[in-house]
């Protein structure tokens, strides 16, 4: 999986492609909690070209909505293709997550909590 | 001093009642297989999807029972259907059971009573001997549940056995499981082995049968669903398995739904409409 980072308007933008598997899943584990230690709380991750996703990706999402729920931060997801999102609702961690459509939408929602 | 207990040690906990007898609980042993997997997870040792147990980190676990599963599936090296694991361990449940028990003695959680009923034979009982321990996992488990939060996987793991195990009594008054019911379902299916298990749970019971019966040359669905794919593969002159159509691809949601649809008919003379999305028997 190929993860870039932007920061946009106060928000971590977070683009995901590929797979998020066990390759993988403790990099971006890493890249994100670095971040929040930082005090960067916004986060959008665009899904638009994720592939796959396995339990210990989505453990690792959760994790992060977790931690930055915490500090009064947002976590949002963007773009989910027909699979992830049915991923997503089968595990019902869809119930968890903000999930938008797309980045732009996304981008604009968790801006407007800086 | 807190002790570490594992989900499979968590779960046998709470399958024993005050008197130390362990509740009769239908299909207890595919519970625990599943609990065991479950701990391999949370220590990353193994990664899953919706139908597979995929090896990760090879390491140790500070646990005999768990260091066993970790070196078979790392010896197989690669990913297998989840089923195929509940199979292995319960075709290993009273060697599983042992370790279980004597690791929560060992931990001082538990005693081994000998009772001898009606002079015929003995049974066992497992006073709990760190109540306050146990209590925290319910009291914990139980917040929760009760609250909206996001949850702790090691929590989530134990809400998932106990809802597909149809054991919500062991932590929830009938009043407080039926109050609670939606936010109990939706915690229980966030764990992907334990929807496994769920989806697997009358296969798996139906296909334990049938391999008692037929001996272990019983097909159950997922060697049913390999079949199906070479088959097609053949038709399709497909070579790679991600080339599949998804309907066919194992670890996908929609290759789960295929594996339940032959789990539940027990055939592979079956074909799937793509634009309604529907299985129909041939």
């Amino acid at each position: 999986m190929n993860m870039t980072r932007e920061h946009i308007n106060g928000v971590e933008l977070l683009r995901l492609k590929g797979r998020l598997d066990t390759k993988n899943y403790e990099k971006m584990e890493e890249q994100i909690f670095n971040e929040i230690e930082q005090g960067k709380l916004l986060f959008v991750a665009d899904l638009g070209s994720l592939d796959y996703v396995s339990s210990s990706g989505l453990r690792v999402l959760l994790k992060a909505l977790k931690a930055v729920s915490a500090k009064n931060g947002r976590f949002a997801l963007a773009a989910l293709n027909e699979n992830i999102m049915e991923v997503f609702e089968i595990s019902g961690f869809n119930k968890f997550f903000e999930i938008y459509p797309d980045v732009d939408i996304a981008l604009k929602s968790v801006e407007s909590s800086n | 001093m807190k002790l570490s207990i594992t989900v499979p040690e968590e779960v046998f906990l709470l399958s024993i009642d005050s008197e130390g007898q362990q509740l009769d609980l239908k299909e207890f042993d595919v519970v625990l297989a599943g609990a065991i997997l479950m701990e391999l997870a949370l220590q990353n040792c193994i990664d899953t999807d919706f139908d597979y147990i995929i090896p990760d980190k090879n390491i140790s676990t500070n646990h005999p029972l768990l260091n066993k599963y970790v070196k078979d599936i790392h010896n197989i090296g690669q990913k297998k259907p989840i089923s195929f694991w509940i199979h292995r361990i319960l075709d290993e449940m009273g060697e599983v059971k042992t370790s279980i028990i004597s690791g929560l003695v060992d931990k001082g959680m538990i005693k081994v009573e000998n009772e001898r009923v009606l002079l015929l034979f003995t049974s066992k009982k497992y006073p709990i001997l760190r109540n306050s321990q146990v209590k925290e996992v319910k009291i914990r488990i139980r917040e929760l549940v009760f609250s909206d939060t996001i949850p702790d996987f090691r929590d989530l793991v134990i809400v998932s056995l106990i809802h597909y195990a149809e054991i919500t009594f062991v932590l929830f008054t009938e009043e407080e499981a039926n109050q609670y019911r939606e936010r109990i379902a939706q915690l229980a299916k966030m764990d992907l082995i334990g929807q496994a298990i769920a989806s697997n749970l009358s296969g798996i019971a139906m296909s334990v049968k049938a391999r008692e019966r037929l001996g272990k040359n019983a097909e159950n669905a997922d060697e049913k669903f390999d079949t199906l794919i070479a088959r097609k593969k053949e038709e399709l002159g497909i070579a790679d398995n991600e080339n599949l159509p998804v309907w066919l691809q194992k670890g996908t949601p929609q290759g789960h739904k295929t594996l339940e649809f032959i789990a539940v008919h027990d055939t592979i003379a079956f074909d799937f409409n793509t634009k309604t999305k529907d299985y129909f028997l041939l």
